[in-house]
């Protein structure tokens, strides 16, 4: 389709044509789909506390307070927030609550980096039959 | 209805939408997991295969013959099989043998001479006695008392591997051996209610046979699981890349989806057992499944005037080798020898072993990596051997 075509279809109060409407569908369906995944994304297992270099893991189903790096680390019925930081910005604190896996919060002044995981990332176990 | 242009817009369209969900979700081709996951040997235990190959259907197949062939042999629970045969005859009695129970009879043997009798698969009167046998345990009642030492010493005079005493013949028990009759292998009993139940090696032993099936039919990457029993060949394929297995160890103190440590691993037969999960408890003394062929009683409970529990027994004894039976057979040991002499027989056979006891302890047993997530093992004295 030329422009000058387009143009008239616009003018004429027709602008898409039927494949336009089909693939703006398929965008909307798919957007959609992303989202529902985001809201359902499911409840984390461990959180991950990495600082220098190492990283610590924290069960979530305890709740805990974790110093690290000059982070305090809330961990309270299976949500994660920072109750308070020694950085000048206090970002992280803004950051709010997060329980989802692969949700991030990110300290970088103090490089402290908060992070959701699943199921303890295990392929097979073993235990009594 | 539309013109030749459209169409083909259209059509580009629902092409492009196709290719890119199949873009999006690019779960398949050659690195996809067939899978089995199914109840086997008549009901009483699960299995779970993840195959990784070609002729994943004929494998399959081949699998499920495999299991019921060698359920028909040695499962006692079913009256035409094997076993239950032997198990209802009396003293004096033959029972023919096929290939699959002439095997397993071989082995059960070898395996209570090399464990030094941890290992015996004549010990369900004793498992009765004490309640403590798969039926009693699944009816949910405990018994009201345990049974007291001349009892114990009744049922213990009809049990046992033990070789007989004027022989020096491997298959010559006290209380049966294998003779050839007729040109064909026979089980001779010669104890009235002495019996066989091959469940601890059978499993094991299956496990093999399926392992053996899947790599005729040249499978990359196996995983088997049959009701605890776990063999893996071939490493792991996780989104095309061929890795080792994270393999976590079920926490003994807090049974649930909690791991005690972590372990990376490419292949190799696992099997873990403990007192954990198939017990009773009887004025807050624990009795487990696992009977100690010497005393008569569950390993982890002794005799100090009255029964108490023993606090330096194991709680969970995971074993990882190449031969899924002789895996089976040496977790089970090394509960009844405890921690210490069991390690060391686990090492003298080339296996590995991860052991932890109720005081604490934390026998390894050969090179492993731990992983960093599951630290749980820490809080355990550590004796590497």
């Amino acid at each position: 389709m030329t422009d000058v075509k387009r143009l008239e279809k616009i003018k004429s109060g027709k602008p898409f044509t039927f494949a336009d409407i089909i693939a703006i569908i398929v965008i909307i369906l798919v957007a959609a789909g992303l989202i529902v995944y985001s809201l359902y994304r499911p409840q984390g297992k461990a959180v991950m506390v990495s600082h220098g270099g190492e990283a610590f893991y924290y069960p979530m189903d305890k709740d805990d307070l974790i110093l690290v790096g000059g982070v305090e680390i809330l961990i309270k019925d299976g949500t994660v927030k920072v109750k308070s930081s020694e950085c000048s910005d206090k970002y992280c604190i803004h950051q709010g609550t997060i329980s989802k896996v692969n949700e991030i919060i990110v300290c970088m002044p103090q490089d402290v980096i908060i992070k959701i995981t699943g199921d303890d990332d295990i392929d097979v176990s073993t235990g009594q039959k | 209805m539309f013109s030749a242009k459209k169409m083909l817009g259209i059509f580009s369209v629902i092409l492009s939408t196709i290719l890119s969900l199949f873009l999006l979700c690019s779960c398949g081709g050659d690195n996809a997991y067939h899978t089995i996951n199914e109840t086997v040997f008549s009901s009483e235990m699960y299995i779970e295969v993840k195959y990784l190959g070609p002729s994943y259907k004929t494998a399959f197949a081949e699998m499920r013959d495999a299991l019921t062939k060698i359920d028909k042999s040695i499962n006692k629970n079913r009256p035409d099989s094997i076993i239950y045969k032997f198990n209802n005859s009396k003293a004096g009695d033959y029972t023919q043998l096929d290939e699959t129970t002439l095997l397993l009879t071989n082995y059960a043997v070898e395996l209570y001479d090399e464990t030094d009798g941890a290992f015996d698969v004549s010990l369900s009167a004793l498992g009765r006695l004490w309640g403590v046998d798969e039926n009693s345990l699944n009816s949910g009642s405990t018994p009201t008392k345990f049974p007291n030492k001349a009892e114990i010493d009744v049922v213990l005079s009809y049990s046992g591997l033990e070789s007989s005493a004027d022989s020096d013949d491997t298959t010559d028990r006290k209380h049966f051996s294998i003779e050839q009759k007729d040109g064909k292998s026979h089980l001779y009993k010669k104890t009235d209610n002495f019996t066989l139940d091959f469940g601890g090696i059978a499993k094991g032993y299956a496990a093999d046979e399926l392992l053996k099936i899947a790599k005729k039919y040249d499978a990359k990457s196996v995983k088997i699981d049959l009701s605890g029993d776990l063999v893996l060949y071939g490493g792991n394929y996780k989104e095309g890349i061929n890795t080792d297995y994270a393999l976590g160890v079920d926490n003994p103190e807090e049974v649930g989806d909690q791991y005690i440590c972590g372990i990376d691993i490419y292949k190799g037969s696992v099997t873990t057992s403990g007192d954990y999960r198939r017990f009773y408890t009887l004025s807050s003394v624990k009795a487990c499944h696992i009977i100690n062929g010497k005393t008569g009683m569950p390993y982890n409970v002794k005799e100090d005037g009255g029964y108490a529990n023993d606090d330096l027994a194991v709680v969970s004894a995971t074993v990882i080798g190449n031969k899924t039976y002789v895996a089976d057979a040496l977790s089970t040991a090394v509960c009844v020898l405890g921690a210490e002499a069991g390690a060391k027989l686990v090492k003298d056979l080339g296996y590995k072993a991860i052991i932890f006891t109720k005081d604490k302890r934390m026998f390894t047993v050969g090179d492993m990596t731990f992983r960093e997530k599951q630290s749980m093992y820490l809080s355990y004295e550590r004796i590497a051997l």
